[in-house]
């Protein structure tokens, strides 16, 4: 018997998924609403809240001005609107960090760390039949509470990747390296029913194990099967890539070409790696909804090295030094904007800006940025000054990509009131 | 010197008075009675081990002071961890697969532990399908391409007769499954390499099957169901093989211990005793309990710990040295120097290589580890600098957290949840007019000024000021902005066995684990590790209590708790609910 070593150079070079099958590169076919294109749905989440003095906006139309930390979206500021003044009606008795597996989910329960039901990214993707791309940078350690953002269902989170390789591979297959599907029809037709063969074998287990078990232990097998259907759309024949925008290979370039630097510009190259790799998924049509940990809660590096940005969030620092970082992450957010912008997909893709605590380090008064969807109804290039939950902003966002529900999670009433266009 | 009135009453707000949880069960306190669990031990069991709800081996219910049995876990599916995958595949190919492809799953929402091998957590979300698929298929092709040299070598022939392709896959599907293949799965399993034969050739018909056994859920999860829904079932032979073998080392069961399945020695406790005892001398029980203290003592994190810029001498070359360190010592004390629960925590030595002997202001001459005596003040674990590390925040020490440690950690003792917007009294927790005041003058001003929360707070961090000697990278400081450090810890007001003075932290510690508490907690956090589910602490105070007493009659030794967690009703039976 060979003893070989099998690590994760050999998986993401492609065998199975990515090379014995098909690349995961089949547009999504779905008709969306007459009139409207496909939407998109983006978060990014940044630690440690934002000192409100200094970010923020007010004002709408020609009368629209953003604050000091939001100077790097003032080219862009037509395309952005600024929620003022959001509270997340989830919070736990805590209201600190730890709410951040409560910020896209806004449903409260006693459990500290459990998001209590979906968030929005996995609303979105089941509603545009996709997977959410579940993406950080630079955090560098086991999944703790502090990334827990994504939550499939109550109880079940969705790890954030960071190995862009890895998320490059999971979504765009090696296709564009050496394209996979065989020259010959029939063979290429024959090893997708070979790929489909085996997971119908190892479903006829599953659904065997699963009559004999109980909630919850029957939930996971459905989670399992549910994984299995998604692998098995990654095993369907490679569609035509020729949409404008569609492009893998210049995000692929930029993995190659790695993430060096000091920390601050290790996490800069990192971020707008997974910004080119959202964008370039949602120009492709495989992807629907990302998120982005750009750190973890509470999450200490300070890209502009000093004082630590948790640190400086507990006031141990000058206030100067946390108004930088707010700047600096703004300068990220920009970066994502304008790309949207050139692949012309910022009236389909809502980007919502989120953090985990408010400048008081607790759940009220967030000031939440969004970018993007004005083809989709958001009212942009304006500030939205009146008090409102987190949980109605992800109605109006649900309802921009076509989910004509009222509700999400706790304290929602409809959405927030101006934010999209009357229908 | 702060009095440390942890036992007193928590009142953040006047509304959370009380709470239960803060004291430890009544049968958990010093000088309850306890009892073994073992009963008569039989060669074949009740029913031999495999038989329906109401048989099994016999094992008594863990009696008790308060009278109250301890619930059975319930019946449940456990996916294999990254470790447990890993070596299951190496076992059963000689595959190397390396753990760190398997995306990890994050930790548990219990306020005591959090450990990744929570059952309720392992879930087969969608990256881990695809691993999973890759996986397989990268080891079926290694095992198809050296299938020529093997038994089974006639199953690639063109026209393989079924005996052939049968004891191929009876053979492969059992040891992927830890069980025998039943006929329905082996007929089924035939009959798809003919399909996929005709369809294409003999090894691509092998390669496909295999591909589909190590995908199947009986590779991937192992069961703990029993034959039959009950109040209390007998897990089969081999879910017990599977339990004990990946209990004790992480990996599947041998070939003495399938045997020992087979012959339905496992209904007898004894027999089980002898497996595990036999287990923790391989190299992967070693790796576990490495893999246990990891978390438990929170270096699993100092990898993604980020400390303030002026620690210049924290690079990630010393953070890699210092875990090495706080493991070397784990392993060495618990299995090679006979050391136990207590040495851990006051070893007057360590283990260290050159470099991270400088980095200790220490001398050591060798590229490995080897063992050094520490000087005054440092003993244990908790003068280890990867520990302290990750009990530190960036710039600061924590009492909090390391206060934390003692009260969770080495304790079990919960804490109700903070009041609502206790985020808002952050700016309570030093006085800004005084910048350079060290953690003590905080405490004193956090609890003169915010009351209600020190009224919680008063719980933890008070102890956690005994280890202010060390650092927020684990380094010695004999000051605080020039102040002396006072590192004197009073306990009062917390049990008989607890209250008392001692001069640091080290001190502090070394005590605690001499306590029946203490060894009830340690059986708690490692029953919540290694059979990966959260633990009741009220419900299952009486076994926590025997197994804490064990601990005891075992000298406190690691290896000893192990074997004697084999011997409960709870490794034996289920229950559904």
């Amino acid at each position: 018997m060979p003893s070989v070593h099998i690590g994760r150079r050999d998986l993401l070079r492609g065998l199975g998924v990515g090379a014995a099958f098909f690349a995961p590169f089949a547009r999504q076919a779905r008709s969306w609403a007459a009139g409207k294109p496909t939407p998109n749905v983006f978060v990014l989440h940044t630690p440690n809240g934002h000192v409100r003095s200094a970010f923020g906006g007010s004002g709408s139309g020609g009368g629209f001005t953003l604050k000091s930390s939001l100077a790097p979206l003032e080219s862009v500021k037509a395309k952005v609107a600024i929620m003022g003044d959001l509270d997340n009606a989830g919070a736990s008795s805590k209201g600190s960090h730890e709410d951040i597996v409560r910020q896209l989910t806004s449903v409260p329960g006693s459990d500290m760390y459990r998001g209590y039901g979906s968030s929005i990214d996995w609303v979105v993707a089941n509603a545009t039949q996709t997977r959410p791309m579940t993406m950080s940078s630079r955090v560098g350690s086991k999944p703790d509470w502090n990334t827990k953002l994504s939550w499939r269902q109550d109880g079940v989170f969705e790890p954030q990747v960071e190995d862009a390789t890895a998320i490059y591979t999971g979504v765009f297959g090696n296709v564009m390296a050496t394209p996979a599907t065989p020259a010959d029809p029939a063979i290429a037709q024959r090893m997708l029913a070979q790929g489909k063969s085996v997971l119908d074998l190892v479903r006829v287990d599953i659904s065997t194990l699963m009559s004999r078990l109980a909630p919850p232990e029957r939930t996971k097998l459905e989670v399992h099967l549910d994984s299995l259907r998604q692998l098995e759309g990654a095993l369907k024949p490679v569609a035509t890539v020729g949409t404008a925008g569609c492009d893998p290979a210049p995000v692929k370039a930029k993995i190659a070409a790695g993430e060096a630097g000091t920390a601050g510009q290790a996490l800069q190259k990192s971020m707008e790696i997974k910004f080119d790799l959202a964008a370039t998924a949602f120009a492709c049509g495989v992807r629907r909804a990302a998120t982005l940990l750009g750190q973890p809660a509470s999450a200490g590096i300070n890209p502009l090295g000093g004082i630590g940005h948790h640190n400086l969030s507990h006031g141990e620092g000058p206030v100067a030094d946390w108004i930088k970082i707010d700047v600096w992450y703004a300068e990220r957010f920009a970066y994502f904007v304008k790309k949207l912008i050139d692949m012309q997909l910022i009236d389909s893709t809502v980007v919502v800006w989120t953090t985990e605590i408010s400048e008081q380090h607790n759940q009220r008064g967030f000031v939440i940025p969004v970018a993007g969807g004005g083809a989709l109804g958001i009212q942009l290039g304006q500030a939205y000054a009146a008090r409102d939950t987190l949980s109605n902003l992800w109605v109006s966002v649900q309802k921009a990509i076509g989910v004509s529900k009222d509700t999400f999670g706790a304290g929602s009433s409809g959405g927030m009131p101006g934010l999209l266009k009357p229908a | 010197v702060i009095v440390g009135a942890i036992g007193g009453a928590c009142g953040c707000t006047g509304s959370i008075a009380d709470q239960s949880g803060l004291e430890p069960p009544e049968s958990t306190r010093p000088g309850d009675q306890g009892g073994t669990s073992i009963g008569p031990g039989s060669s074949k069991g009740a029913a031999g081990g495999a038989g329906g709800a109401g048989g099994g081996p016999v094992v008594a219910a863990t009696p008790c002071a308060s009278g109250r049995a301890s619930p059975l876990p319930l019946a449940r599916l456990w996916r294999l961890s990254p470790a447990q995958y890993a070596n299951t595949v190496k076992q059963l190919f000689g595959l190397d697969v390396d753990p760190a492809t398997l995306p990890p799953d994050g930790a548990a929402d219990d306020q005591l532990t959090r450990f990744d091998t929570n059952s309720t957590i392992n879930i087969v979300g969608d990256r881990l399908a695809g691993v999973y698929h890759d996986t397989a298929n990268a080891v079926a092709r290694a095992v198809v391409a050296g299938l020529g040299a093997t038994p089974y070598a006639c199953a690639l022939m063109p026209g393989a007769a079924d005996p052939c392709l049968q004891n191929f896959v009876r053979d492969h599907a059992t040891r992927a499954y830890r069980r025998p293949a039943t006929q329905p799965e082996v007929d089924r399993l035939v009959a798809y390499v003919k399909t996929q034969r005709a369809d294409s050739d003999a090894a691509t018909a092998l390669r496909l099957t295999l591909e589909a056994v190590l995908q199947s859920p009986y590779f991937v999860y192992r069961t703990e169901l029993g034959n039959a829904a009950g109040a209390r079932v007998p897990l089969t032979p081999h879910e017990l093989a599977s339990e004990l073998s990946y209990f004790v080392a992480d990996a599947a069961p041998d070939a003495m211990l399938l045997a020992a399945a087979e012959r339905g020695e496992l209904s007898n406790p004894a027999n089980v005793r002898m497996h595990a005892q036999r287990l923790l001398a391989t190299p992967t029980a070693r790796a576990k309990v490495r893999d246990f203290f990891a978390t438990y003592l929170g270096v699993d994190r100092l990898d993604g710990k980020r400390k303030d810029a002026k620690f210049t001498a924290f690079t990630d070359a010393i953070k890699q040295g210092l875990t090495s360190e706080t493991m070397t010592f784990v392993e060495r004390t618990l299995f090679d120097d006979g050391g136990t629960l207590q040495t851990l925590f006051t070893a007057p030595h360590t283990y260290l290589n050159a470099t991270v002997a400088k980095y200790y202001g220490l001398t050591a001459s060798s590229a490995t580890f080897t063992k050094v005596p520490l000087p005054a003040g440092r003993a244990g674990v908790l003068s280890q600098a990867a520990v302290i590390a990750a009990l530190s925040n960036e710039s600061t020490t924590s009492p909090v957290h390391r206060g934390l440690f003692y009260r969770r950690n080495m304790l079990c003792r919960v804490l109700p949840p903070p009041p609502p917007d206790a985020s808002n009294m952050l700016d309570k927790l030093s006085d800004p007019r005084d910048p350079m005041a060290t953690e003590r003058e905080k405490w004193a001003y956090f609890e003169r000024t915010t009351p209600g929360c020190a009224a919680c707070h008063r719980l933890f961090q008070p102890l956690g000021l005994g280890l202010e000697n060390l650092d927020p990278i684990g380094r010695w400081r004999d000051t605080d902005f020039g102040k002396p450090i006072d590192p004197g810890v009073v306990v009062k007001d917390y049990s008989p066995a607890l209250d008392g003075s001692y001069g640091n932290g080290i001190e502090l510690a070394s005590k605690i684990i001499t306590t029946p508490e203490a060894q009830s907690c340690f059986a708690l956090q490692y029953t919540s590790y290694a059979f990966g589910r959260n633990v009741d602490q009220e419900a299952e105070a009486c076994r926590l209590e025997s197994l804490g007493k064990k601990l005891q009659q075992g000298n406190l030794s690691l290896q000893s708790l192990i074997v004697e967690m084999t011997q409960d009703e709870s490794f034996y039976f289920r229950r559904y609910e």
